[in-house]
């Protein structure tokens, strides 16, 4: 203590950190309201295309994410579908919505919307199967991930 | 006994621990929400026995091919026009567009009258199987021309109702890049979107989107408002399964 007194005396006075935590703390609570949690990291690319006609979901928890695109780190370049957190095959969609109708409450089963990324490039023949998929076990909800166009 | 200085805690770690906080935050959350393009899927049905005729000028074709090429009433087309036809779909009196009726007091009270004179007749049917369907199809034109007065008398004003015939037909193709297919589908709901938009706004002084964002959040006085929205702009899009092309 005693020494950076003798130092400060000397030259100029230090710039005041004092501050620091609440302008650090500020960032954290605005991080908190605007972020929110991530729940699976993507195992496939995929880019969004954008659009007007958005709808922005307030409830996440009534989503069963499909993520429609190349696999990461693989050189054959064929389009993979990702549920929860792996690579599955088309016929596993209709047992993946079985799921998520069981571990949303009761009254949020008719709300649980299909919300699909699909990376831009993807040729209609495999979202037309999914659809076909989600069709057989009753799922008519379904969204485009998408941004909004400004 | 003198007063002793008790020590300050030094707050210097503080901006440490507030900044560990802020990176576990970064790294464990993701900016992007959750937006996406809505889309009803149909449901299954069986082939219908008597299809009703469909008119051409009720139908508004809208195709991509496998080159992503844009097809609108059997003429090439670029993903611009797609807005331009859209709107004239819902709004134009040309002969080549979807037919469409007057709705006002006049309209409403001749149509109700008749409907429920209808409805009395068919109750008379000695076939039960075909009283019930009579019966239903009465009810349900019954129940189309409640909206219509619903919005009717929320506005206060005659509209052009389309016919309920009348639908836009989106047809892609297993070749289409999503990104077509996508840029196509926004076009025609974000028509649609401004459409209820800005009628809604002239009507009720308030936006669909913020209309049925209150409702959602539980406020169901708005309804009848919604309902009149879409009695005058319903959503009429069909995709055709891509089995059957």
């Amino acid at each position: 203590m005693s020494r950076i007194k003798k130092k400060s005396g000397k030259g100029q006075p230090g710039i005041s950190t004092a501050s620091l935590p609440d302008i650090v703390f500020m960032l954290l609570f605005f991080f908190m309201a605007v972020a929110v949690m991530k729940t699976t990291d993507p195992l496939v690319d995929y880019t969004k295309p954008t659009g007007e006609a958005i709808y922005r979901f307030e409830d996440v928890s009534v989503l069963a994410n499909i993520r429609v695109g190349k696999e990461i780190g693989s050189k054959s370049g064929a389009t993979k579908i990702q549920l929860n957190d792996a690579i599955k095959s088309i016929e596993d969609i209709a047992d993946f919505i079985l799921s998520k109708r069981s571990s949303v409450a009761a009254v949020d089963v008719k709300n649980i919307v299909a919300y699909l990324d699909i990376d831009i490039k993807t040729k209609m023949a495999i979202i037309n199967k999914i659809k076909e998929r989600l069709q057989a076990v009753e799922q008519f909800e379904v969204a485009y991930s998408a941004n909004e166009s400004d | 006994m003198a007063k002793r200085d008790i020590p300050e805690i030094n707050a210097g770690s503080m901006a440490d621990i507030a900044f560990l906080l802020l990176i576990f935050w970064l790294v464990t959350t993701t900016m992007d929400r959750d937006m996406g393009l809505r889309l009803t899927l149909p449901q299954e049905m069986p082939p219908c026995e008597d299809c009703p005729e469909v008119r051409d000028r009720n139908v508004l074709k809208i195709a991509v091919n496998g080159n992503d090429a844009i097809q609108i009433e059997e003429k090439r087309a670029e993903i611009e026009d797609v807005a331009q036809w859209v709107d004239d779909f819902y709004n134009s009196d040309e002969p080549n567009m979807p037919e469409r009726h007057l709705v006002d007091a006049q309209s409403i009270s001749d149509t109700m009258e008749r409907l429920s004179v209808y409805i009395e007749q068919a109750k008379l049917i000695p076939d039960l199987k075909l009283q019930v369907a009579t019966l239903d199809k009465w009810e349900k034109a019954q129940k189309e021309w409640e909206g219509k007065k619903n919005c009717f008398d929320l506005t206060e004003e005659p509209f052009q109702c389309i016919s309920k015939r009348a639908i836009i037909r989106y047809e892609s193709n297993n070749g289409t890049t999503f990104e077509t297919y996508f840029d196509v589908l926004d076009q025609i709901k974000g028509v649609l979107k401004r459409l209820r938009n800005d009628f809604s706004m002239s009507s009720f002084g308030m936006t669909y989107d913020e209309m049925s964002k209150l409702e959602e959040n539980g406020d169901i006085t708005l309804r009848p408002k919604i309902k009149a929205v879409r009695v005058r702009y319903p959503l009429r899009l069909l995709e055709p399964d891509a089995r059957n092309i």
